[in-house]
C-alpha cells in the first residue's frame, strides 16, 4: 500500500514537471485529473481564511468540480459552518473526524480516510451543476493531537528522528493519498498556528492560499508564514533524501497568493488606510521563490451583515441569492481569478 | 451687475462648485488632504501657471520614492528626506503619490515617517521575519 501511496504522489508531481517544461503542450485535459490540494493559511487569526474556504469549495463545487473539504482547525469552524453543532456531536464527533485518522482509537483499526468524509445535505441543494462537496470534519478535541504527535518525534538515532519526523508529517498526506485522485480539489481550512497538524498540511499540498486584512499584523503574519514553510520545505526534504523506507518524495507546494479580505471600500477603492498595506505585500520578498508573493487582483469584501450569519444558515454567500449580488459577484471573480490561475 | 448680485452670484459659485465635488475629492477635502484656495485675479492678465512646473514636481517626486526604494536603512533614508524637504506641502506631494493616508493633523515629522514606513520599513520588516537577511 506505501508503494502504491508513493506512486501516486510522484506520478502528481511528475506530471506537473512535465507539464512546465512541455510550457502547456501537453494535453490539458490529462492536468486536470490531477487533484490538486490547497491549504488556506494564515498565523494571524481572524482573517477569514473559514469563511474563504467555504466560499471557494462551495462555488467550484457549483461550477462542476468534485471538492473535499478538510477542517483541521480545533475550533471547528468550517465543520459547523456546513453541520449543526448537534448532528455532529451525535453522528460525527465519535468516529467520522480527522481526529480519528491522526489519533485513531482501538475500534478505528482499519480505517481508511474515505471513512471519515461526510456529505453536507443542506449546501448541495444549491448547485446548478453536477459537482459535489464533501467535508471531512474536525474535532474540538484536535488541540491535543499536536501534543500527542511531537511525543513520536525523535528517536534513538539522527536517522531514525528522520524517519519519525517523517511518518508524523506526512499522516495527512497518506489519507489524502488514499482519496485515489477521485476528486478534483481538496481545500484544507488551516487553524492560525504552524504546529504539526498544520505543517501537515504543508506537506500534502500543491498549493498554499494566504488570505489577510489589509492591516499590518496581518500583513506580518504573511512574512511569518512565508519564513516558516520555506524552513518546512528545507527540513522535510533533506530528511526525505534519507528516507529508508523510500515512501517519502520532496514536496514543493507553491504560494499561490495573498487574497485581501475584509477590505472597506469607499468610492468603489478600498479605503485609505489599507491601500498602503495592500501595495506594499505586493512589493514583499518570497523566500520561497526568490521573487514577490503573488496577489490576487480580487478582494473579498467586508459585510457583517451577509458574512456573519451564512455559518449559521449552512450555505456560503457565494450560493445566495443574496439582493447584494455585488458582494456574491465578487466572491465569484476570486474564485474565477483562482481558478483560471490554478486550475 | 449691481453690488449684491456680485456676491450673489460669488456664493452660487462656490456652491455649485462644492455640490460638483466628486466623492474622491469631497473624501480628500474632508481629510484635509485637500483645500480649496480662494484668489483674486486680474481678469486683464494673461499670466498662467506653466503646466512644465506642474510635471517637473511630478518627475521629482517619482525620483524621490525610487531613490528611497533603494535604501536599506531607516536612518539613511530619513537623513536624505530632511535634506530634500522643509515644507509639508512638498511632503504631502511625496505620500499622496504614495498613496499614504494623510490627515491635516500629521506633523513633517510624522509625514516623514509614514514615508520612510511605506519605502523602507516594511521591506526592512519583511527580510527580518523572513530572515533574508543573512541570504545577502
Amino acid at each position: 500500500m506505501d508503494s502504491v501511496q508513493c506512486n501516486l504522489a510522484e506520478i502528481r508531481q511528475a506530471a506537473e514537471t512535465a507539464w512546465k517544461r512541455s510550457n502547456g503542450l501537453l494535453d490539458q485535459t490529462f492536468i486536470l485529473h490531477i487533484m490538486k490540494v490547497i491549504s488556506v493559511i494564515n498565523y494571524k487569526g481572524g482573517v477569514g481564511k473559514t469563511t474563504l474556504t467555504a466560499n471557494l469549495s462551495a462555488e467550484l463545487a457549483n461550477r462542476g468540480y468534485n471538492v473535499l473539504m478538510i477542517d483541521l482547525d480545533p475550533q471547528a469552524s468550517l465543520t459547523f459552518s456546513f453541520v449543526l453543532p448537534d448532528e455532529w456531536s451525535k453522528h460525527l464527533a465519535p468516529k467520522k473526524t480527522i481526529k480519528n485518522w491522526f489519533k485513531p482509537s482501538k475500534g478505528d483499526k482499519g480505517l481508511k480516510f474515505q471513512d471519515i468524509i461526510t456529505k453536507p445535505a443542506k449546501v448541495k441543494q444549491y448547485f446548478r451543476g453536477s459537482g459535489s462537496l464533501d467535508l471531512i470534519s474536525s474535532h474540538l478535541e484536535l488541540i491535543n493531537v499536536d501534543l500527542e504527535l511531537a511525543t513520536k518525534l525523535g528517536g534513538a538515532s539522527m536517522s531514525q528522528s528522520k524517519q519519525n519526523f517523517l511518518k508524523v508529517h506526512r499522516k495527512l498526506a497518506r489519507g489524502i493519498d488514499q482519496l485515489n485522485e477521485e476528486y478534483d480539489v481538496v481545500i484544507i481550512d488551516c487553524p492560525p498556528n504552524f504546529n504539526i497538524v498544520t505543517k501537515n498540511a504543508i506537506v500534502a499540498s500543491d498549493l498554499i492560499l494566504i488570505p489577510a486584512k489589509p492591516d499590518y499584523l496581518s500583513t506580518l503574519g504573511i512574512d511569518y508564514l512565508i519564513r516558516s514553510v520555506a524552513q518546512l520545505i528545507l527540513e522535510y526534504n533533506e530528511y526525505s533524501q534519507h528516507d529508508d523506507d523510500n515512501v517519502s518524495v520532496p514536496i514543493n507546494p507553491e504560494i499561490a497568493g495573498v487574497v485581501f479580505t475584509m477590505v472597506q471600500f469607499y468610492a468603489e477603492k478600498p479605503i485609505g488606510t489599507m491601500r498602503p498595506y495592500i501595495a506594499q505585500t505586493k512589493k514583499l520578498g518570497n523566500k520561497m521563490t526568490k521573487g514577490t508573493i503573488p496577489v490576487f487582483d480580487s478582494y473579498i469584501r467586508e459585510n457583517k451583515t451577509l458574512y456573519a450569519s451564512a455559518p449559521q444558515e449552512g450555505i456560503p454567500v457565494v450560493l445566495t441569492d443574496h439582493y447584494r449580488t455585488d458582494i456574491v459577484a465578487e466572491v465569484g471573480d476570486f474564485v474565477t481569478e483562482f481558478e483560471k490561475k490554478h486550475l | 451687475m449691481t453690488k449684491k448680485n456680485v456676491y450673489v452670484t460669488l456664493y452660487e459659485r462656490l456652491s455649485a462648485l462644492i455640490t460638483n465635488l466628486s466623492e474622491d475629492e469631497r473624501q480628500r477635502l474632508e481629510a484635509g488632504v485637500l483645500d480649496l484656495k480662494i484668489q483674486l485675479i486680474d481678469k486683464g492678465s494673461n499670466k498662467r501657471e506653466s503646466p512644465r512646473s506642474s510635471t517637473k514636481n511630478e518627475l521629482s517626486v517619482d525620483s524621490v520614492i525610487d531613490r528611497l526604494n533603494r535604501y536599506n536603512d531607516r536612518l539613511e533614508g530619513m537623513r536624505f528626506l530632511e535634506s530634500r524637504f522643509k515644507v509639508r506641502n512638498e511632503l504631502v506631494l511625496v505620500a499622496r503619490k504614495m498613496d499614504i493616508p494623510v490627515s491635516k493633523k500629521d506633523t513633517i515629522d510624522k509625514l516623514k515617517a509614514k514615508i520612510i514606513e511605506g519605502t523602507i520599513g516594511f521591506r526592512l520588516r519583511s527580510q527580518a521575519i523572513q530572515n533574508r537577511e543573512a541570504e545577502k
